[in-house]
């Protein structure tokens, strides 16, 4: 066996019993070496960054971020392409309809309490889609799938964002407004703006719309925020935020806000 | 802060079709009354003056008729029940008596502007007329508490059936919770895990995790059971989530002396944990402490579950889907509670954003199975 062309491995679940058991089931492979044991999704990005692995073993429920969330901000740190986005394994206790689906056709998604064969073969798997250009990807229906089950979680209360000394932190309450900049898009808070990678309907969505409001194609607003809404003209508003920005909604978007300002 | 509140069991009041209904019969009864005059006088072979005794018959019935709602209140107001049947007979008795006097007071001038030539009275209407009438009255009040006593027992039935409603969704949800994929599965997930190390263990919580699915499988003989019983349950929940964490989870317990005879709804404290465990700590990154306490406090049972979780996080606490999140699964709790107790009871979610979350149950501190 070559020591050199280990695979490095992150495992990344919040029960410490699920990580043994991963870890004992990878004992086995010599090709395989696990870089980083991590408790929640913060500590997942951090070792994601650091270690830089070829093969993730995710929980989707965990403190912090979730799996999907995880994938999302080391998708967003590699513009450059996916060839050093390690391969996901999903694995979780979730057993939505939706889930079994996935059980034939995808290894890339292990529901808990799993076999030796199963682990294999996800493994087997794994290990062929590494280092192919494509090794990052997660195959559409299963981000759908994902993308519900977050859903029924609630809203994320905070996002994270990676500066340039680091990863933090922006609470949802502290957002002030969002717009688009380009493949981003920027989230102001207290007068401070942070780059997100997200389009404006896939950030509107993982908003509260009982928070926040989409005022125009390019702006949406946290209603908390709002100092002084204006009727500009017929349909569209002048709104005044908290932290002196003013924009103008489009009359395509004014209906919620109508409502909103009665 | 979200605090329980509690409809009165609804006393349905009498709608207008019902007072429409009381007002045909009402006729139907003049009716009556006017037919059987007729044919009197037909017998005797007397013409019959329609007009005045059509005229006669309806302003003494309706005049009757008047009193209708004040004898409905009466009916209402004071059953006859048989903790105090004698007084509200009683009162019933004097308060029919004063009705006749009112309604010949009524009937009086009426009679004097139609029928001057008769010298009509009170004293003497009375005389010809007030025990006839009182018998009248009492019948129909009879009527109304027989009405009365059968919507009572509707109400009763009714609230009856919601209880055990809401009984069977606690049972259904304890079980579903049980049940529920994920913890099912991270249990059993463990359950392997641990068997490559430590096979007592895995044992322990197998065992552990029968006993929670035989316990929320058993149906309950009653609908509340003993403070030490409800926490014996609760310490296998505790102690397979215990394993399953390790030292990222800390539950702590206050449970005051001389308390575990206190009689609680069964299931009622899993649930507040779970709910504890589920938005406190597996949503927060790092150690999680969640704190059990039950106490006397005057004549209530207190019950807390404390987590040091994110909170609640925003201003608007009940709106935030946090918040909503944090209060679904208490939702069928404080329907049992409302149910069993009324109004005392009370089920608060207290929040710290940042600092966690507080559920606090009070109820009526007893030993004894009440009713």
């Amino acid at each position: 066996m070559n020591a050199v062309a280990r695979h490095r491995v992150v495992i990344a679940d919040d029960e410490p019993l699920a990580r043994e058991r991963l870890r004992t089931l990878l004992a086995v492979h010599d090709d395989f070496e696990i870089v980083a044991e991590c408790e929640d999704g913060v500590q997942a990005v951090e070792a994601i960054t650091a270690t830089r692995p070829d093969l993730l073993f995710l929980d989707i429920r965990m403190p912090g971020l979730d799996g999907l969330e995880v994938v999302d901000a080391f998708e967003s740190d590699h513009d450059d392409g996916a060839a050093h986005r390690p391969v996901v394994v999903f694995v979780t206790a979730h057993d939505e309809y939706a889930a079994r689906a996935f059980d034939a056709s995808a290894a890339d998604y292990l529901r808990k309490p799993f076999d030796r064969a199963r682990f294999e073969r996800a493994l087997g798997r794994a290990r062929e889609r590494i280092g192919k250009p494509d090794a990052g990807s997660i195959a559409p229906e299963l981000r759908t799938f994902l993308e519900t089950l977050r859903r029924e979680r609630g809203y994320p209360v905070r996002f994270l964002v990676r500066g340039a000394k680091g990863l933090y932190f922006v609470r949802t309450a502290d957002i002030d407004w969002v717009d688009a900049q380009g493949n981003y898009v920027r989230l102001h808070a207290g007068g401070r703006a942070h780059l997100l990678r997200d389009t404006m309907k896939g950030f509107e969505e993982k908003l509260d719309p009982a928070a926040f409001v989409r005022v125009n194609r390019s702006v949406i607003v946290n209603i908390d925020h709002i100092a002084q809404a204006e009727t500009h003209t017929h349909g569209e508003y002048e709104i005044a935020l908290r932290d002196g920005v003013r924009v103008t909604s489009s009359r395509a978007f004014g209906a919620r806000l109508h409502e909103l300002l009665g | 802060m979200a605090t329980a509140t509690q409809a009165d069991p609804l006393r349905r009041g009498y709608g207008p079709l019902w007072w429409l209904a009381a007002f045909a019969v009402w006729t139907l009864l003049a009716a009556m009354s006017i037919t059987q005059s007729a044919l009197f006088l037909a017998y005797r072979g007397q013409p019959i003056a329609w007009g005045p005794l059509v005229g006669v018959r309806l302003v003494d019935w309706y005049t009757c008729a008047l009193f209708l709602p004040g004898l409905v209140w009466l009916a209402r107001r004071y059953p006859l029940e048989r903790a105090h049947w004698r007084a509200h007979g009683l009162i019933q008795l004097a308060a029919t008596t004063v009705f006749v006097i009112g309604k010949y007071a009524l009937l009086l001038p009426i009679e004097r502007h139609f029928a001057p030539a008769l010298g009509a009275t009170l004293t003497g209407l009375l005389a010809a007329n007030a025990l006839t009438e009182l018998m009248i009255f009492w019948a129909v009040i009879g009527v109304l508490h027989a009405i009365e006593f059968y919507r009572r027992f509707q109400e009763r039935e009714h609230a009856a059936l919601q209880l055990e409603a809401a009984l069977a969704d606690a049972r259904f949800e304890t079980l579903t919770s049980q049940l529920r994929p994920h913890f099912l599965f991270n249990t059993l997930n463990g359950v392997i895990a641990l068997m490559r190390r430590d096979i007592d263990a895995a044992e322990r919580m197998v065992t552990e995790l029968a006993d929670l699915l035989s316990a929320s499988l058993r149906a309950l003989p009653s609908q509340e059971i003993a403070l030490s019983e409800e926490l014996a349950l609760l310490e296998r929940y505790i102690s397979i989530m215990q394993v399953r964490f390790g030292s990222r989870l800390t539950i702590e317990r206050a449970i005051a002396p001389g308390v575990s005879a206190a009689l609680l709804p069964a299931f009622l404290f899993q649930p507040l944990v779970e709910n504890a465990l589920e938005h406190g700590i597996a949503r927060r990154p790092g150690p999680g402490r969640v704190v059990i306490s039950a106490e006397r406090v005057g004549d209530a049972l207190r019950l807390s579950v404390s987590d040091n979780g994110p909170g609640v996080t925003s201003s608007a606490l009940p709106e935030t889907a946090a918040g909503i999140a944090h209060g679904v699964g208490l939702e069928n709790t404080r329907q049992r509670l409302a149910h069993l107790y009324g109004r005392a009871q009370r089920l608060t979610l207290a929040s710290v954003a940042g600092d966690g979350a507080r559920t606090v149950v009070e109820l009526p501190y007893h030993e004894t199975r009440a009713g």
